[in-house]
């Protein structure tokens, strides 16, 4: 039996499922989304497993009709995604079922959850073009609704930013496969590679497309010019939700979608990896600065996020394999610290009943899980060392060196020190800040279930480094190597 | 700018005096419409009706919290 369609049925069938019993039972959505994500991250890893041995698995939905047929792939690069997606996703479940009871018909947040996994799960394991749009839009709708879950005159405002700057790189993507499938009349991606490669040098079509996808992907994945959306959506979603989004759905969206195509479909070129490294050392940039000025909690955060995928696209812009490997840990690393930071300013926002950098009670004395498990993430995104941040941070710096761009090394290390300042702008406050405790709120304690993510996810970003040691982690890292190295520049 | 693309796609798969490329085992088919455009634009239509309808429902609600549209003074969110 092929496991591969799973990964799109279980959170499909949870999230037809909850809304048929989640009117009449009334913790029905809470469980069945706990369930359904757990054993899509047991089957994830159960995936890393078979896949360290088979590299690549096929799965066709519509049986010998292999060019015209619907393909599912999973090689070294999804079964990597996988396991980070569907593991946050399993956390973060866990922790909405403490978080989410404020808000009235938890099911329908559930539904939109698990219609969310099931959108990511399909863009990584699809094997054609056009599939993983229709997964993409699935993903992305489901977020827009879901920042909008709470509507407030914010959210609503942010969803509705989201959704318009959304709709229009989605039709960007659209026009780019449309040419693309004019020009090499497949819409498979192994095919249509093979059809790319076999013509000589870069046709300008291929830079068109080139372009639009850059605008789509980028778009998606928040890259500066393109980032104005992420703020705002990051910063008024519920909290679980922005630890989805800034964790998981701008990497998978953006930066899986766009290294997807430009590695593995037309195959990296000077030009794009220019452009790719331009737009990386603007967010990185701009988006640290503009996280100084923040002085709501999740704000920040969100704004660090821009910073941060600005170091992965730096990464695959550089394109050597050691570069490749520092984006890939860096993209693992900020997908655990970052849902981790998001976790965690929902559980301050909820025992201190603000989210306002100036007017934080300082948590560790009040409650050391939230405090300490704050600290490990900032730590880990700053890139203080022994933690796996301040491995990826450095491995990028060296492959910049390494690649004889001294500048690029140069800018990574100065925002890095960027990074450095303005998390410990906002850490100071969260940990030691000494204003009243909002009388509205006092004494809201978190739960056991909104604590458990946190220290799990605290654990996995000391423990992440592991994956840079020989024989552990190497071969789960290394295959997804690899794959993305085929394309690289030669 | 959705239509405009769907429209592109479809004609992307157009032929000259095509004709409807429905499979028959008595029929020779030698100048066929390209169906798979079809398919996926049907697709696309459906997606961009459920983003429109989204929008609309964001719209409405936004209208409850502002009592207005005017986008200078829909602008909670800053910075």
């Amino acid at each position: 039996m092929n496991l591969i369609p799973f990964f799109v049925i279980i959170p499909l069938a949870a999230a037809f499922f909850i809304p048929l019993v989640g009117k009449r039972i009334k913790r029905s959505g809470d469980i069945v989304s706990v369930l359904a994500t757990i054993s899509l991250s047991v089957l994830s890893i159960f995936m890393a497993s078979l896949i360290a041995v088979q590299k690549v698995l096929v799965y066709n939905v519509i049986r010998g009709a292999v060019p015209i047929g619907i393909s599912m792939v999973v090689d070294g690069l999804s079964v990597f995604m996988l396991v980070i997606v569907n593991s946050i996703a399993f956390l973060v479940a866990l922790y909405s079922t403490g978080y989410i009871k404020k808000y009235t018909d938890t099911w329908k947040f559930y539904t939109l959850f698990m219609l969310m996994v099931a959108g990511m799960n399909g863009v990584l394991i699809s094997g054609d073009l056009f599939n993983m749009y229709v997964a993409l839009e699935i993903a992305a709708i489901a977020g827009y609704s879901l920042v909008a879950f709470g509507i407030d005159a914010e959210e609503l405002e942010a969803a509705f930013k989201y959704a318009v700057m959304g709709a229009v790189g989605s039709s960007f993507m659209l026009l780019g496969i449309a040419l693309l499938y004019s020009y090499t009349a497949t819409l498979n991606m192994a095919d249509m590679a093979a059809v790319i490669a076999s013509e000589a040098g870069a046709s300008k079509i291929i830079l068109f497309v080139s372009a639009l996808f850059l605008m789509g992907f980028g778009l998606k994945a928040a890259l500066v010019p393109f980032h104005a959306w992420l703020p705002d959506a990051h910063s008024s979603a519920p909290t679980p939700i922005s630890a989805m989004l800034s964790g998981l759905l701008i990497k998978v969206l953006g930066i899986y979608a766009l290294s997807r195509i430009f590695f593995n479909i037309f195959g990296m070129t000077p030009q794009v990896s220019t452009i790719l490294i331009g737009l990386a050392v603007i967010s990185m940039i701009l988006a640290g600065i503009l996280a100084f000025g923040q002085y709501d909690m999740k704000r920040l955060l969100a704004y660090s996020s821009i910073s941060q995928i600005g170091y992965i696209a730096l990464g695959l812009g550089v394109g050597t394999p050691l570069a490749i490997m520092g984006a890939l840990f860096h993209l693992f690393n900020h997908s655990i610290a970052k849902s981790l930071l998001f976790l965690n300013a929902g559980a301050i926002e909820r025992s201190t009943g603000t989210r306002d950098l100036r007017q934080m009670p300082g948590i560790l004395a009040r409650s050391p899980v939230i405090g300490y498990t704050n600290l490990i993430g900032t730590i880990s995104i700053c890139g203080i060392p022994p933690l796996g941040g301040f491995w990826s941070k450095i491995i990028i710096i060296f492959a910049c060196i390494q690649a004889d761009r001294p500048i690029l090394a140069f800018i990574a290390i100065a925002v890095s020190i960027l990074t450095l300042g303005y998390y410990f702008k906002a850490v100071t406050p969260i940990l030691f800040g000494s204003k009243a405790l909002h009388s509205c709120n006092m004494g809201k304690k978190i739960t056991v279930t909104m604590a458990i993510p946190m220290v799990v996810l605290a654990i996995l970003s000391i423990i992440g480094v592991l994956l840079l040691l020989p024989n552990t982690g190497r071969a789960f890292l290394g295959d997804a190597i690899i794959v993305l190295g085929r394309g690289a520049i030669r | 700018m959705e239509y405009a693309v769907n429209l592109f796609f479809i004609l992307s798969g157009y032929r000259v005096q095509g004709r409807s490329p429905i499979f028959a085992s008595d029929q020779v088919i030698k100048n066929m419409v390209d169906p798979l455009p079809q398919a996926i634009v049907s697709t696309a239509i459906v997606i961009g009706l459920s983003l429109t309808l989204l929008l609309v429902a964001i719209a409405i609600r936004i209208y409850e919290k502002y009592g207005t549209f005017d986008i200078t003074r829909i602008n909670k969110l800053k910075g």
